[in-house]
């Protein structure tokens, strides 16, 4: 076996140089946002002259925390509800049937790229209209018709990289399309359905404009919202703000980070064992 | 046997459905959101009323809603256009009635108030000329709450330090100049480096052209919008004056920091005052009388007390000869398209009692004449105050108040910040104004 | 490999849900936010067609050419900063270090944490009294700098934070590009004699075009329609340095209550979507014409 020499090492080196460089630049500011977050009120120093849970403890103590929480919860795992089968129906749809008009499904993933806040103000006038004005579903609807796109593209990769001969075979022996479906496309696509689902948690919990315009009352408020809100009354309290930022980050970073393999196989149709 | 009970609790549970009192339920929005710590106080006030009034009212339920205080009025805007019927009573700013006026978002009041204020009651309301500034065209959209005025106020130990007499106020803006420089050159040389002399605000705010650029240019007898022609009039040379001075402040006499551009407007004005960051804070607001209170500038004055004092602090009116400072209030609102204006009408009669509106942190200073009367009124602390509010002025009646405000914040900015020059800077920004929303 | 259909509605009814919500929630608010954007209102709620009127109002002012201005600076400096930074840590992430994993993870952070969270963070970074950049700026000047109310550090500001959140999508999908080069291609080129930068632009750049494109187009338009993180910053100030169209529309809208106004630059950034978008399929379609 040879030797590995120097050129290797000084190589290895950079690399990880370079990793690491990238990997300061990403986590300084979150870093950073930790520390403040657990430093008390009126200390500036450069490292804080004593650890306190202060903030965190301010915000657990007010029951509107978990109300938030709560709303952004349901607001989240709402719009998945409806994305997952809309979007697989309409992403097989894509991918296995030949029919007319079928390249005018480009239009599925280009029309949501459209500016969301330039059609906000109309939606608020067809949401009363509707009598779902101040409601969960208002605002679920609009996440959901603005996660399709990427939901339909990333089911239709998932969906060709399935063995089409299994579906051919099941459709064969009688079974109807739907149970096909059901029983036997998707469980073979589970990862890609669970990044899926992912992807459209991250985008619907952090979404703050469309329940800013779609609801006015407390009750339903999100936590962007809420963060938003405390930006403006709370001033210079960045200890606080920092507080129930990493609060809020922490979901979407759990959920990324357990289904982080399936979720970027996902994006792009490669098939993970 | 189980199922015979679960038949019954079923059937139960059914007829308690259908006999139960109906509860009709009606909003109040304010902007006090439980989160704020500074916010407190008024959620606690607003909580009280609202058990009083469910209490006087069995079968009606109270529901908060929160907005912030500069969309309160928008949103209500924007959900009467949308059709939506989904509020009772709201929380305004009467800078905002001309445009809640042509809108239509609010209701009529005076009935209301024909009725049921007693000539002794109206009396104790109309002396202010804060009552009728949330009427438009002879209808009454909102009732004040309380008047917010502001003040000049003065670290008095400060000017003592720095040779000056700690009772007497600057009375010209040229004291007022040569007042700070003296303050902060005895504090500097102290060794309090990051410490400036006055403490002024001017960020992307209202706060900007109501509490500072307005009275300034109201001193320099003009105005920001003319009621006559229904113009913006910013641009005129009272304006560049205003600015000018402005811009002096912290570039010429170097008094008032640079960070005066950004951040909030209790940053600037009550906690750098507080935390002895200034020593001259012009605009403090009457709204802010528990804060000082608390940290130890005034004593015995919130809630007020015949023994209340200001040891510590200074006040005044701002040092006018001609000009004024802002008056305004939070007024109190009926939706228009409200289903149960009646209820909303006894909701705001539960409000300004005057036992509960003593109480309620954010009116500023007492509307009603009787509550002025009390020795706890009559302290010089207070008398000062009553002075701001008899010379005090609103801002002008224009509908598109808003925008006019954004427009004069954002140029004064840029002439501070972009150090552009101020005639053009002020004239572009009227006639663009004046382009759009010239007329109304 | 697409099969034939039995029945012929069946695709059609597969794709009825998706098209109920498009239609319903995008397209046609989209046709009254055209509408809208011809008439103008009176505070009263008297409707008035003005046709390009509101169009030709805003081409007047300067405060508009300022808004279309800051949006240019704010996509361009995103992109010229994104791309290369994204290619970077895209290399990374694909070589064969075991560590690859664990820092991708890493790298995707940004993207993943809310917008408003984000510039809490960036907010914190650049206050005065406490934040280590702004304390750090200022000691290089010799000076208190306030980041915030200096226009051109501030877009600095707004722009460095769009880049810190757009870079890992950028290089997710670049790095998915680059798992499909195969691996001759590179050794042939080493036989060749190419260098790695040779290697580098004559092979991993123009395999990794689509989706660069892609990714680009789509943080574009993002980049563009974003009012929440800069209105959050600074409001669109000071003055009117950091007011980006978005930001315009959603103070028009939100904060001043002119929904006709709102809706005219509502439809404006529509079409300057639709410019990205068009000149994006163009691109594509003449590349895949060329293979």
């Amino acid at each position: 076996m040879r030797r590995k020499g120097v050129a290797f090492y000084v190589k290895e080196s950079l690399v990880w140089a370079a990793f690491l460089l990238i990997a300061i630049f990403v986590l300084f500011p979150i870093l950073w946002g930790l520390r403040t977050s657990l430093t008390p009120r009126f200390d500036n120093g450069f490292i804080p002259a004593k650890l306190t849970l202060e903030h965190y403890s301010a915000i657990f103590s007010r029951p509107e925390v978990w109300r938030y929480f709560g709303n952004s919860l349901i607001i989240s795992f709402g719009t998945i509800l409806i994305v997952l089968p809309v979007s697989l129906l309409a992403a097989y749809a894509i991918a296995r049937f030949k029919f007319k008009g079928s390249q005018f499904s480009i239009v599925f993933l280009i029309l949501p790229l459209l500016p969301a806040i330039a059609l906000l103000v109309p939606l608020i006038a067809y949401m009363n209209f509707l009598h779902l004005y101040n409601t969960f579903i208002a605002v679920v609807l609009v996440n959901v018709v603005f996660s399709m796109p990427f939901a339909i593209w990333m089911l239709k990769n998932f969906i060709l990289a399935n063995p089409i001969g299994i579906e051919e075979a099941a459709l064969i022996d009688g079974c109807s399309r739907i149970r096909m479906l059901v029983q036997i496309a998707v469980p073979m696509m589970t990862p890609g359905i669970v990044s899926v689902a992912v992807y459209i948690f991250i985008g619907a919990w952090n979404n703050y404009m469309y329940s800013f315009a779609l609801s006015t009352s407390p009750l339903r408020r999100v936590l962007p919202q809420a963060i938003l809100g405390f930006l403006g009354a709370w001033g210079a309290n960045w200890g606080g703000l920092n507080a129930i930022g990493i609060l809020a980050m922490i979901p979407p970073v759990f959920f990324f980070l357990l289904f982080q393999k399936w979720f970027v196989a996902g994006l792009f149709g490669q098939q993970l064992k | 046997m189980l199922k015979k009970a679960i038949a019954v609790v079923f059937a139960a549970a059914m007829a308690a459905m259908v006999f139960a009192a109906p509860t009709t339920v009606i909003k109040v929005a304010n902007f006090y959101d439980p989160m704020v710590e500074s916010a407190k106080a008024s959620v606690d006030w607003f909580a009280d009323v609202i058990a009083q009034f469910e209490a006087a009212n069995p079968g009606v339920k109270v529901e908060t809603e929160v907005f912030q205080w500069d969309q309160i009025d928008v949103k209500s805007m924007s959900d009467f256009r949308a059709g939506i019927k989904d509020h009772d009573v709201l929380l305004s700013s009467p800078q905002l009635m001309a445009q809640h006026g042509l809108v239509g978002d609010f209701a009529d009041l005076s009935n209301y108030v024909k009725k049921d204020f007693s000539k002794a009651e109206l009396a104790e309301f109309s002396w202010a000329s804060i009552w009728d500034k949330g009427d438009v065209n002879g209808k009454k959209l909102g009732i004040p709450l309380g008047v917010h005025t502001r003040a000049l106020v003065w670290n008095k130990e400060m000017f003592a330090k720095a040779g000056l007499d700690p009772n007497r106020a600057p009375k010209t803006l040229a004291e007022l100049v040569t007042y700070a420089q003296k303050v902060q050159k005895s504090q500097r040389d102290a060794g309090n480096s990051d410490f400036y002399g006055l403490g002024m605000f001017f960020g992307p705010s209202r706060a900007t052209i109501e509490l500072y650029f307005a009275p300034l240019i109201w001193e320099y007898s003009g105005d920001i919008w003319d009621a006559k022609t229904k113009k913006a009039s910013f641009a005129s040379p009272a304006g560049v004056k205003a600015a000018q001075f402005c811009k002096d402040l912290i570039t010429k006499y170097q008094i008032t920091p640079e960070t005066a551009v950004t951040g909030t407007y209790d940053g600037a004005i009550l906690d750098a005052f507080v935390n002895e960051k200034i020593g001259i804070s012009w605009g403090l607001g009457s709204y802010w009388i528990s804060a000082v209170q608390d940290k130890g500038f005034a004593s015995g004055v919130f809630p007020p007390s015949p023994e209340g004092r200001a040891d510590k602090m200074g006040i005044s009116l701002l040092p006018f000869t001609k000009g004024a400072t802002f008056n305004n209030s939070w007024d109190v609102s009926i939706y228009s398209k409200s289903e149960h204006k009646d209820l909303a009408w006894k909701f705001i009669q539960t409000m300004i009692k005057a036992e509960n509106i003593i109480g309620y942190p954010d009116a500023g200073l007492p509307l009603r004449a009787s509550l002025w009367t009390t020795p706890a009124m009559k302290t010089p602390f207070y008398n000062s105050w009553k002075q701001a509010v008899s010379t005090g002025r609103p801002m002008p009646p224009t509908a598109h108040y808003g925008e006019l405000a954004d427009t004069v914040a954002a140029a004064l900015q840029q002439i501070l910040v972009q150090d552009s020059d101020i005639a053009d800077t002020l004239k572009k920004a009227q006639d663009t104004y004046n382009a759009q929303y010239g007329g109304e | 490999m697409r099969y034939r259909v039995g029945k012929v509605t069946l695709p059609y009814l597969y794709l009825l849900s998706a098209t109920i919500l498009l239609v319903g929630l995008l397209v046609l608010p989209f046709i009254s936010g055209i509408a809208m954007s011809l008439q103008s209102m009176k505070l009263s709620g008297e409707v008035k067609w003005v046709g390009l009127g509101n169009f030709l109002m805003l081409f007047r002012e300067s405060r508009f050419a300022t808004d279309v201005r800051n949006s240019l600076f704010y996509i361009l400096g995103n992109i010229l900063l994104s791309t290369p930074f994204a290619y970077g840590a895209a290399l990374l992430i694909s070589s064969k270090f075991k560590q690859a994993f664990v820092f991708r993870g890493i790298f995707l952070l940004p993207w993943i944490i809310a917008p408003v969270v984000s510039t809490v963070l960036f907010r914190t970074m650049v206050d005065p009294a406490m934040g280590p950049v702004a304390k750090m700026l200022s000691t290089m000047a010799g000076k208190q700098i306030i980041i915030l109310s200096n226009a051109n550090l501030a877009l600095i500001t707004v722009i460095v934070h769009s880049f810190w959140r757009s870079f890992p999508f950028i290089m997710l999908f670049l790095a998915a590009g680059m798992a499909s080069i195969p691996d001759e291609l590179y050794e042939s080129a080493v036989v060749d004699g190419a260098n790695g930068w040779k290697r580098f632009i004559h092979i991993t750049v123009p395999l990794t075009s689509n989706q660069l494109g892609l990714s680009l187009l789509m943080v574009t338009i993002w980049t563009l329609h974003d009012a929440e993180t800069i209105y959050a910053f600074t409001q669109g100030g000071p003055g009117y340095s950091t007011e980006t169209l978005a930001v315009r529309l959603f103070k028009m809208s939100f904060i001043n209550f002119d929904l006709n106004m709102g809706s005219t630059i509502g439809v404006i950034l529509i079409l300057i979507s639709l410019v990205f978008m068009f000149f994006y399929l163009k691109l594509s379609i003449g590349k895949d014409m060329e293979k």
